[in-house]
């Protein structure tokens, strides 16, 4: 992999996302630096985050796709798995990572991952103790905080 | 020496054997290894103190060559039981720490699948392929293109990718260090890529191969529970596996000895958790140690600094005062070494500071044991150069001599002087710790600590006034070994395996009486290995677990009487030396030949010099030389 030039697989994908984007998921690369996407998510529905637009900031390592990509939410998110810096507890950016998934996969799991919190599993220790121990308040909160910095 | 001891008899015999049959003319350094036994050259450190330590202990060195050889072993053992191929067998013996003998028996108890799951090993059968193999061309998923089918690789697991993706993947997995599990692409497949096919792929990156090689080979080190790198600094590149006990003390073929359960020095007799703490609290009380390490001490009479020049701890002052190093009290100008053996400093009086409160009495208390601690190993430090000397004028003897003696009795001596000054320094870190009511306060009752601390410091001070006795008759001129009269070399021999004896009982008394009775936690230290252990340096070939037999005697020498077999050891006008070592020798010989002559697997005693020197015609060994007619 040559130091500037885009790998084949990026322009492949990133023509691919623009041409066929994922239902409620957006991915745009920024204009001076190619490997790295401004990515909005629309909260899923019947989700805490339903009605909520979720910017995230993704970039493509040097080693990609052999390491995985860097994603983190740019927009305040209440979350059993999603720390208050944005950073996603997310097994496929981490160890299960594989070549053969790609920018969509990642986002699409990242959506899927607002509909199914999983607090068994947390990045935020508060905020999955909260789930667990009264999940409706934890729920309300999350709905406020959607409300609150995830509306336009 | 006192009434035999049911062990003592052994302790002589194992001795006499050694001495006899040490010098088969073979340094250790011409001894290469070679791999004809593989897995077989044990270095002789079995334990042979008979105490709580049912298994003897083996251990084996591990140099870069023997690493390969003892993985391809296991390795092999493991595929051609299991069918299966090298990288499966070399992920279930990375999940079983190289344990042969768990992965085996989990597998007879539990089966195949169960085993392969525990390693988290895919099973082939448990994916169906995913690219078609007929198919000329492949979509590669990593890097999206469509690739001619020679240029891809499949995988066991069922998942194809185009080789660049693959050599890229494997790069970056070996760079970020993980060699030892690299896993399929796949999603979510987790299989280990096969390492024939991995050498493939990676058969043009000479520089990433070589690092996955290296690391797949120290798996089989840092992987295993049973196996330590030597802790030596710069890396001698060797390992050590142990087979039995982790208790004990290896010595790598670099010279740097070792405890294999905590990879710090040997510090046998005191527990690894002991000198852990001994060394936190010498660190931080490195003030005094300055201060308790000089090497003068003042003078009782004069006071003017009195620099010691002999391992003995009796020195004498320019004013003519004599004195003991070990508690500067002054003592007669009669001060031989059965005074020395009768006097008392080492015992630590608690009365004495019984006035002086907690911390005061704590800083003093470390302060004795310390002090005594130091006195052995500065004891040590300066009967090293002598020893070097004197086995400089033994060899250079033993070459040259027209009319053949044997000085191993002096060798022996200085050797058995060595351990034993390493051993009594650190029965001072296990006595400030097992009596200091501390570590042990929930399990020992006050009036039982006073007791075993007398226990301990009786034997110990006999040992100490053993070993005295011994370095100071060790301590003649090169010149005068040649004419050492037989009296003293008898002394000598007597006071080497009188030392021998009292260290047996000494390690008895620690494993058995002392921390065998605790029933809180385990506590184990380094067994003693008597005399086998002096000699066990690189290099030693034969299976020497085989305890030694009842059946060896030397009539007369079960009181620990000198080599002289049929002599009065109290006589001091004993027979001629020559004559007396020859009939030892002899019926040394006689003993140690149908045993050579059966092979290793005989349960032969003893270390494989003899053996060896056995096995080669010609071999200028002391035997021979001295054949009587
Ligand atoms: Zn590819
Ligand atoms: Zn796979
Ligand atoms: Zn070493
Ligand atoms: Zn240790
Ligand atoms: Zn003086
Ligand atoms: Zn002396
Ligand atoms: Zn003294």
């Amino acid at each position: 992999m040559a130091g500037g030039q885009l790998p084949r697989r990026i322009i492949k994908e990133t023509s691919r996302l623009m041409s066929e984007p994922a239902p409620g998921i957006s991915a745009h690369p920024s204009e001076d630096n190619l490997r790295y996407f401004n990515v909005m998510i629309l909260g899923p529905q019947q989700s805490p985050y339903e009605g909520g637009i979720f910017k995230l900031e993704l970039f493509l390592p040097e080693d990609y796709p052999m390491a995985a990509p860097k994603v983190r939410f740019l927009t305040k998110i209440y979350h059993p798995n999603i720390d208050k810096l944005g950073r996603i507890c997310l097994d496929i950016l981490k160890d299960k990572w594989s070549p053969a998934l790609q920018i969509r996969t990642v986002l699409i799991s990242i959506q899927a991952l607002l509909s199914a919190p999983n607090p068994d599993d947390p990045l935020a220790e508060n905020v999955a103790r909260h789930w667990k121990d009264n999940e409706a308040e934890a729920v309300a909160t999350a709905k406020e905080w959607t409300r609150m910095y995830a509306s336009q | 020496m006192g009434t035999p001891h049911d062990c003592g008899a052994y302790s002589v015999e194992r001795m006499m054997e050694d001495m006899y049959d040490y010098d088969s003319g073979y340094s250790e350094g011409e001894e290469e290894p070679s791999s004809d036994e593989a897995g077989m050259d044990f270095l002789d450190g079995e334990c042979t103190t008979r105490t709580h330590h049912a298994q003897p202990t083996r251990w084996l060195l591990i140099d870069a060559k023997k690493l390969l050889q003892v993985q391809e072993e296991a390795l092999a053992s493991v595929m051609a039981i299991l069918g299966c191929s090298r990288s499966t067998a070399r992920s279930l013996l990375m999940h079983f720490r190289w344990n042969t003998e768990t992965l085996f028996g989990m597998m007879a108890e539990r089966g195949l699948d169960d085993l392969y799951r525990a390693a988290r090993i895919t099973s082939r059968s448990a994916k169906t392929p995913l690219a078609p193999c007929d198919a000329a061309e492949l979509a590669c998923a990593a890097c999206l293109c469509d690739v001619a089918r020679p240029d891809a690789t499949q995988m066991a697991c069922g998942h194809a990718f185009c080789n660049d993706c693959w050599r890229q993947h494997l790069a970056v997995q070996i760079s970020e260090g993980r060699s030892r599990r690299l896993v399929c692409m796949g999603v979510r497949c987790g299989a280990v890529c096969d390492e024939e096919q991995v050498r493939q792929l990676l058969a043009g990156e000479a520089a990433l191969l070589a690092r996955y090689e290296r690391s797949l080979l120290e798996s089989y080190v840092e992987d295993n529970a049973m196996t330590r790198w030597c802790p030596s600094v710069p890396h001698c590149g060797n390992a050590v596996r142990v087979d039995g006990e982790p208790h004990c003390e290896p010595e790598c073929s670099c010279g740097v000895r070792f405890c294999f359960s905590c990879t710090e020095e040997p510090h046998s007799p005191c527990t690894c958790e002991m000198w852990k703490r001994w060394k936190v609290k010498c660190h931080d009380d490195s003030e005094t140690k300055n201060w308790l390490t000089a090497n003068t001490k003042a003078c009782p009479k004069c006071g003017k600094p009195v620099e010691k020049n002999g391992g003995c701890n009796l020195v004498v002052c320019m004013c003519g005062q004599a004195f003991c190093w070990l508690c500067g009290e002054s003592t007669g100008r009669e001060h031989t070494w059965t005074s020395i053996s009768g006097h008392s400093c080492g015992r630590y009086s608690e009365e004495t500071s019984a006035r002086v409160d907690e911390a005061q009495r704590n800083v003093k208390r470390y302060t004795h044991y310390h002090l005594r601690r130091e006195a052995h190993m500065s004891s040590q430090k300066l009967e090293a150069p002598v020893k070097a000397k004197l086995q400089a004028s033994i060899d250079k003897l033993e070459k040259n001599q027209s009319t053949l003696k044997d000085y191993s009795w002096l060798s022996t001596a200085l050797e058995q002087l060595f351990h034993v000054r390493r051993i009594l320094g650190y029965s001072y870190v296990f006595a400030f710790y097992m009596f200091g009511n501390d570590m042990f306060r929930e399990e020992v009752t006050p009036a039982q600590n006073a007791l075993n601390q007398n226990l301990f410091e009786d034997q110990q001070q006999q040992l100490e006034g053993e070993v005295e006795r011994l370095s100071m008759m060790t301590e003649m001129t090169p010149d005068r070994i040649m004419e050492a009269e037989d009296a003293l070399r008898l002394d000598v021999i007597n006071s080497t395996v009188n030392i021998d004896t009292r260290l047996v009982r000494l390690y008895e008394l620690l494993e058995n009486d002392l921390l065998g009775a605790l029933t809180l936690g385990c506590h184990y230290i380094s067994p003693y290995k008597g005399q086998s252990q002096l000699r066990s340096g690189g290099g030693v070939h034969g299976l020497s677990t085989a305890a030694v037999g009842g059946s060896l005697e030397f009539p007369g020498l079960g009181t620990g009487a000198g080599p002289s077999g049929d002599g009065d050891p109290t006589r001091p006008a004993s027979p001629p030396v020559q004559a007396a070592t020859a009939a030892g020798v002899a019926r040394a010989a006689a003993r140690a030949v149908p045993r050579q002559t059966q092979g290793l697997g005989q349960g032969s005693t003893g270390s494989g010099h003899r053996e060896r020197a056995a096995l080669v015609p010609g071999s200028p060994s002391k035997r021979m030389r001295h054949d009587p007619r």
